[in-house]
């Protein structure tokens, strides 16, 4: 059984099954779209209208740009992994919808947010704050189980079309370690992949680099 | 944004020098700031980049170190939603200076970085605050550090 989406309008969260969040999407898009027909769609209207989500047609305002930016996402869509949790982004000019990975019932979290708090919060989930400053050094060879100390590795993706229609992608792989962040980079060539280390200055802006669909410059 | 042309400034009264960008407004001893330099204002609702160097008397026998400590702390009660990026220490004109990188909450703007840089000469601390748009950061970071680098203290601000 689907639960019932849960409407944080002071806090612009929602907190909504997979299925449910499809269903409000395909409705953002086009309110009489054939995909909300049938017996399921019903349902999955039914319980987005008893929470209040939908209301005479339209969706709440608390959530109502985080979904427009879903269904038009004019600047880039993003993709932060941590481990086995995926965190999904899209970004539009005026607003950004951030969806959680699904917590232990499966449901998941979709934030509302100003496009300007998005390395903020980006920072937030993956814990980035000060670290031991590097000494300068050339890359070594990567191989996670030769460093000590990790906290997490992370990597963040970021897709984009011009209004061209040119697209673009770029990613920030990021190991966090007791010792430093160090950046995972594919080789120019052929051969192994290598880490760099990094500050944490050099990580926040790549991150912000990436947002503003620039790709990340070598370490 | 970090290929403006850059020009000498010197306080009027107070023993510091440093470059800033040409055209940026410049005032100075308002609001306890020494100095404050925005970039020219535009009819566009977004946070404006600017320059605050800030001078006060460093407290009698205290440590460098917890002068910094207190400007920090002071950041947290002052500041939106502060979150602490990164700390260094490193040296601008041969002193020892603590940078911090940090973001808060604009209530009106939304997310603002500031980049700041603590340092002393003599009796006296100064700190030069630089702020922006979180999403400008990445245009912002090269002029801050190159204001930051162009910074001097006591005489050799002469």
């Amino acid at each position: 059984m689907t639960p019932q989406p849960v409407l944080d309008a002071s806090r612009h969260t929602l907190r909504i099954a997979e299925p449910t969040l499809a269903t409000l999407v395909a409705h953002t898009a086009d309110p009489v779209s054939a995909s909300l027909q049938g017996p399921e769609a019903e349902r999955q209207l039914t319980l987005l209208q008893a929470a209040g989500v939908i209301r005479g047609g339209r969706s709440h305002p608390a959530i109502r740009d985080a979904l427009a930016a879903m269904v038009r996402p004019e600047l880039c869509t993003l993709e932060l992994r941590t481990g086995e949790r995926l965190t999904q982004g899209w970004v539009g000019y005026s607003s950004a919808a951030l969806l959680r990975a699904p917590e232990e019932d499966g449901v998941r979290r979709l934030l509302q947010l100003h496009p300007s708090l998005l390395p903020e919060a980006l920072a937030r989930l993956v814990d980035l704050g000060p670290r031991p400053q590097p000494e300068a050094g050339t890359p070594v060879p990567f191989d996670e189980d030769a460093f000590a100390g990790i906290r997490r590795r992370w990597c963040l993706r970021v897709g984009w079309t011009l209004e061209s229609g040119e697209r673009g992608a770029a990613e920030l792989d990021v190991l966090d370690t007791d010792g430093g962040l160090w950046v995972i980079q594919a080789p120019e060539g052929d051969g192994q992949r290598v880490a760099r280390p990094v500050t944490s200055t050099f990580v926040w802006r790549h991150v912000v680099r990436l947002l503003m669909r620039r790709p990340a410059e070598r370490a | 944004m970090s290929e403006l042309a850059l020009e000498p400034y010197r306080h009027s009264t107070l023993p510091f020098a440093l470059v800033l960008p040409v055209g940026w407004q410049r005032t100075e001893d308002v609001d306890g700031c020494a100095l404050v330099a925005v970039e020219p204002l535009r009819d566009d609702p977004r946070f404006h980049a600017s320059a605050v160097v800030t001078a006060e008397r460093l407290p009698g026998g205290a440590a460098r170190e917890t002068w910094v400590e207190r400007s920090r702390d002071a950041l947290r009660e002052s500041l939106n939603r502060l979150r602490v990026i990164d700390l260094e220490v490193t040296e601008i004109g041969g002193i020892e200076a603590r940078r911090t990188l940090a973001h808060y909450v604009h209530r009106d703007f939304g997310g603002v970085v500031l980049e700041q840089w603590a340092l002393g000469e003599g009796s006296l601390g100064f700190v030069l605050s630089c702020s922006g748009g979180a999403l400008e950061y990445d245009d912002l970071a090269d002029l801050n550090h190159m204001l930051a680098a162009g910074l001097r203290l006591g005489e050799a601000a002469r």
